[in-house]
């Protein structure tokens, strides 16, 4: 992620544990409310972990809190960022996205609700074999970013690569993909064999050795009702972008689809209207 | 707070007087302020002065804000008498998302959304607003704190990281949220999904009820699918009112610009009726004696696709929506529609959708492969994020939008940053935006009341009897998809999903 700001966001850039401390301090003080299950929290681990830190690094946590204005003089959490862990806790609508290269991994979750965001991102090292992916190093950063909620796309762009087609705000003209000739179908069994002619080398490199993978979900969920909406799609950048779905056999088959530089933008665009939707229509609206 | 009974044109005066009232104590704190701190007072008794100020300043705005509270809360219970009157039921309770407690208020609401802004000194303002801020308290150091969790946690962290795994979907929001940025799983590779057909994990996000065991994902949500398109099916033309036998609302005479919005609304209702079981499309055509055959496309906003044969099958609690299909695909539904449909090349066509629909009409538009086969002259979206997209100056663009409606403003593209660091906003197309009084309804969470297509319907008959609307309506273009005449239209509904 840049170290350098976005018009669109107000940014934070914390210790991990500040944050971990920020949300700890919020939920104190939200604890009577109804919307947050407190009791939840006071049990997790992560609050346990909190309360059993020492002093020595409670007091470097506060100090750090009051130097980023997330505190007052007196340790008690500012008005607004009360109300930014509020929107983080209880907002109806969540994006998360993930973007991965060969050995890094960058993540933010994003909370909309009442026309304001907060986007939390952060960074691993990440090293994948096929038996999985092993997280050996936690960058010890977070990085809160606030936003007017039409600014969503500005929140996820920021844990993107620098590559063109992840970063588009919105495909070139004439560039809506074709399906022809643009879908491909790939299992492990052609990627395995070397003298397998027929999948394009680019396809190829898009499933096992990817420039970058962009992982993203929309989720909405009404306060106190159980009907969630859910959304996700994932793209793999080669030389050329793919939007990669599912074969649907449950073998394991990827399907590729050419995708425009913009995509991704346009895609989140699409599914934050659909959770808007869904939210309306459970409030017993018509979208 | 219901005030169920109360006069509404009291209760809007009184919620004026009490917002003024604020004001006043607010502008008053302000005028004061500097007066005071300015004034040359030197000595002990100054400096006390000075800083009691400071109290009384706090309390002064706390009173401000306080009115002001009072004020939206006394707006909003009238708006919900207006709505609950209009609509013949109990107060509107529950906003788009929003939990409210009896009072009315929400959590943010209770917490101050609606009045952020402080103008305390040394408050760092309201965190919302856009000025690209950017504080960090860690510096470059951390660039080097890759193994911080095996060398630089303190204990109880690395004990707590120890015994856990895979938190996230044990403690839900809260106990996870702060711990995230430790606690959250990776999701796999593509090379593990073709070498262990591992399911695409779900993003780490827990739903109070849920499908997604283990964060895995439901195995259909990342289906491949292709568009698939119905054959049209004749809808009479005539009174929305009025429905079909197979309970299908007509489709209105296309004479004005609210009732080709009327139609991209009715299509709404088309979904789950015989022979349109997912989201449907309505063609309605306009034959003029001496003119070619003009079509209308009303394109509905469709997010809730499902696979072929999987519509809720998969969610073991049958509360899990799942959003199939990406945007690409619906508009290529819609475009197998027209196909079938049978629409000649070089017919005038217009593109009319709403919310996600107005997304669809919009990518068409721009497509040059979509508008060589087809002759589309005309655009009207109602409620849909289309300032970024690159539309043809050719084509005459209509975009309505309610003052509030927050759906618009979800756009891309709008800021882009030069070398410089400087940014310039813009629109990409030549598009007559018009932007509508907010309807009296209740707003939902952030304007999304002002979202529904039936608002727009109304807020648009109201207008266009003058000013842009009616400028649009005139135009030669527009002129060719309008008749008075139920003789001279007719209309078509076809189903639009998508199939393994």
């Amino acid at each position: 992620m840049q170290r350098t700001g976005d018009p669109a966001l107000n940014i934070f850039e914390i210790s991990g544990l500040a944050w971990a401390a920020a949300v700890d301090r919020a939920m104190q003080v939200l604890a009577a409310e109804p919307e947050v299950d407190f009791d939840a929290y006071q049990q997790s681990p992560g609050a346990v972990a909190m309360r059993l830190l020492d002093p020595a690094d409670t007091s470097r946590l506060d100090a750090e809190l009051r130097g980023a204005g997330f505190v007052g003089p007196d340790g008690a959490i500012r008005a607004q960022w009360l109300l930014a862990v509020a929107i983080s806790a209880t907002a109806p609508i969540r994006v998360s996205a993930v973007a991965r290269t060969a050995d890094e991994s960058a993540h933010t979750d994003l909370a909309l609700a009442g026309g304001r965001g907060i986007a939390v991102s952060y960074r691993r090292r990440v090293r994948t074999t096929a038996a999985g992916t092993d997280v050996p190093g936690v960058h010890d950063v977070v990085e809160v970013a606030l936003f007017e909620e039409q600014h969503a796309w500005a929140a996820v762009r920021r844990i993107l690569p620098d590559h063109a087609e992840l970063l588009a705000g919105t495909p070139s003209a004439g560039s809506t993909p074709s399906r022809e000739g643009g879908r491909d179908v790939v299992g492990a069994r052609e990627l395995q064999d070397p003298g397998n002619a027929g999948v394009d080398p680019d396809i190829t490199a898009a499933v096992l050795a990817p420039r970058c993978t962009v992982y993203l979900d929309v989720v909405a969920a009404p306060p106190g009702q159980a009907a969630a909406y859910l959304a996700s799609d994932v793209w793999s950048l080669a030389d050329n972008l793919y939007s990669v779905r599912t074969s649907g056999d449950g073998g394991g088959s990827l399907v590729l689809v050419d995708a425009a530089p913009g995509d991704i933008a346009r895609e989140l665009s699409w599914r934050l209207l659909g959770a808007r939707e869904f939210l309306a229509g459970a409030a017993g609206k018509v979208a | 707070m219901s005030m169920y009974g109360m006069d509404v044109e009291s209760g809007r005066r009184l919620s004026e007087e009490l917002s003024r009232a604020g004001e006043r104590l607010l502008a008053m704190s302000a005028e004061l302020t500097p007066a005071i701190t300015g004034a040359v007072w030197e000595g002990r008794d100054g400096a006390r002065f000075r800083e009691d100020w400071k109290g009384h300043r706090q309390r002064l705005i706390g009173a401000g804000n306080a009115l002001k509270a009072a004020s939206n809360t006394v707006k909003r219970d009238v708006e919900e008498q207006v709505y609950a009157s209009e609509h013949g039921g109990g107060a509107a309770g529950v906003e788009a998302g929003i939990a409210r407690r009896p009072g009315g208020e929400s959590l943010w609401q209770r917490l101050g959304l609606d009045r952020l802004g402080s103008d305390l000194p040394g408050e760092a303002g309201d965190l919302w607003s856009q000025t690209g801020k950017f504080i960090s308290t860690v510096g470059t150091a951390t660039e080097f704190t890759w193994n911080w969790l095996q060398d630089g946690a303190p204990i109880p962290v690395r004990n707590f990281m120890d015994a856990q795994a895979n938190l996230v979907e044990q403690v839900g929001h809260t106990g996870d949220m702060g711990w995230r940025w430790l606690t959250t799983g990776e999701p796999p590779s593509l090379t593990e999904v073709v070498s262990n057909g591992v399911l695409l994990r779900a993003g780490a996000l827990s739903l109070a009820a849920t499908a997604l065991s283990l964060g895995t994902y439901n195995p259909h949500l990342l289906d491949d699918g292709r568009p698939v398109a119905g054959d049209p099916v004749p809808v009479p033309v005539g009174d929305p009112a009025e429905v079909d036998k197979d309970g299908r609302p007509n489709t209105p005479v296309p004479a004005t610009i609210s009732a080709i919005l009327a139609t991209t609304n009715a299509a709404y209702a088309d979904e789950g009726k015989p022979g349109t079981p997912d989201a449907a499309v309505r063609i309605t055509s306009v034959h003029k004696p001496g003119e070619p055959d003009a079509y209308v496309i009303s394109i509905p906003g469709t997010t809730r696709w499902y696979p072929d044969g999987a519509a809720n099958a998969t969610d073991l609690t049958g509360n899990l929506q799942l959003a199939g299909g990406n945007m690409s695909t619906a508009a290529e539904a819609v475009r197998l529609a027209m196909e079938k449909a049978g629409i000649p090349a070089g017919s005038p066509v217009m593109l009319s959708g709403h919310s996600q629909g107005g997304m669809i009409a919009a990518t068409l538009a721009s497509d040059p492969s979509f508008t060589n086969r087809f002759n589309v002259t005309n655009l009207v979206t109602f409620g849909s994020p289309i300032d970024s997209t690159p539309i043809p100056s050719r084509i005459d663009v209509l975009a309505l939008q309610h003052q509030g409606d927050p759906v618009p403003k979800l756009d891309l593209g709008d800021f882009t940053l030069g070398p410089d660091g400087s940014v310039s906003a813009s629109q990409d197309n030549s598009v007559v935006k018009v932007t509508l009084p907010n309807p009296a309804v209740d707003p939902g969470a952030a304007g999304i009341g002002y979202h529904d297509g039936g608002e727009y319907v109304k807020s648009t008959g109201n207008l266009e009897d003058h000013g842009p609307i009616a400028d649009y309506a005139q135009k030669e273009s527009t002129q060719k998809f309008l008749t008075s005449d139920p003789g001279q239209a007719s209309s078509t509904v076809s189903s639009i999903s998508r199939k393994q």
